[in-house]
């Protein structure tokens, strides 16, 4: 397990969080911030680890 | 996954999931297509499903439509627009028709044909994908950055930066800027730098 140095966390850049004009554009920065996040985890993890997670939201769209 | 950009090729260990099986049933019907927008972004990892899949066809010919269009209803397909081969044909020329599993609308592929320079950009420029036990043809990454960027969504801009954050070491970052230039769409990639 990667200890708190290294293991790598969500950040939001403050400042455009506190220049958003409203909740719907510090949504999207939050968005962003995952999306970058989840992307990280994909290129430093095997396929089979991500795609078994992501699956668990693609696969509950199609079972019956 | 591995990316070798000189083959045009990635090799993708990715668990299956029910989408990927839906893409690869119908894919394997087709000889010539390319794979194009949102599944792009999901086969390699965005964590959202989709209802339905975009690819891109060369023109056919009503004799060759109609023998694709045996084909698919041969594979358990059916189409969501008409089931009228002539009145499909005519539809297709205008405008994407849907084709599903026999009664299950979703997800469903949307057959589109190429038109647009972009779409034959997409088409001779193919990436070929190798999963476990099949291959998927792909559009090349940074047009489907560039495009994503055009269409401009919160969505869309998502679908962007993941492939963006993905493949950004090994994207040809002259040419993602020459597309973007292209779309208009620097304001849009400013956002998911």
């Amino acid at each position: 397990m990667k200890n708190e140095k290294t293991k790598p966390f969500i950040k939001l850049n403050l400042n455009k969080v506190r220049a958003a004009k409203d909740d719907k554009e510090v949504n999207s920065l939050e968005r962003m911030a995952f999306v970058k996040f989840w992307a990280n985890y994909v290129k430093t993890h095997k396929d089979k680890d991500w795609s078994e997670q992501q699956n668990i939201i693609i696969n509950s769209q199609y079972s019956q | 996954m591995e990316y070798n950009t000189n083959k045009r090729e990635i090799k993708l260990d990715r668990k299956i999931s029910e989408l990927d099986k839906f893409v690869i049933d119908f894919c394997n019907i087709l000889n010539k297509y390319v794979l194009v927008s949102g599944y792009v972004s999901i086969l390699f990892g965005r964590s959202r499903a989709t209802e339905d899949v975009d690819l891109l066809s060369p023109r056919l010919s009503l004799d060759e439509f109609t023998a694709l269009w045996k084909t698919i209803e041969k594979a358990g397909f059916e189409c969501l627009n008409t089931s009228k081969i002539q009145e499909a044909f005519e539809m297709w020329k205008e405008h994407a028709i849907r084709f599903a599993k026999l009664g299950k609308p979703i997800p469903n592929m949307e057959f589109k044909m190429i038109k647009k320079s972009e779409d034959e950009y997409s088409f001779k420029n193919k990436i070929k994908v190798k999963l476990e036990n099949a291959n998927l043809q792909i559009s090349p990454l940074e047009m489907q950055i560039a495009y994503k960027l055009d269409l401009g969504s919160e969505k869309d801009l998502e679908d962007a930066k993941h492939l963006y954050e993905l493949f950004k070491e090994k994207l040809n970052n002259p040419e993602l800027i020459k597309l973007i230039r292209q779309f208009k769409a620097e304001n849009n990639f400013e956002k998911i730098k």
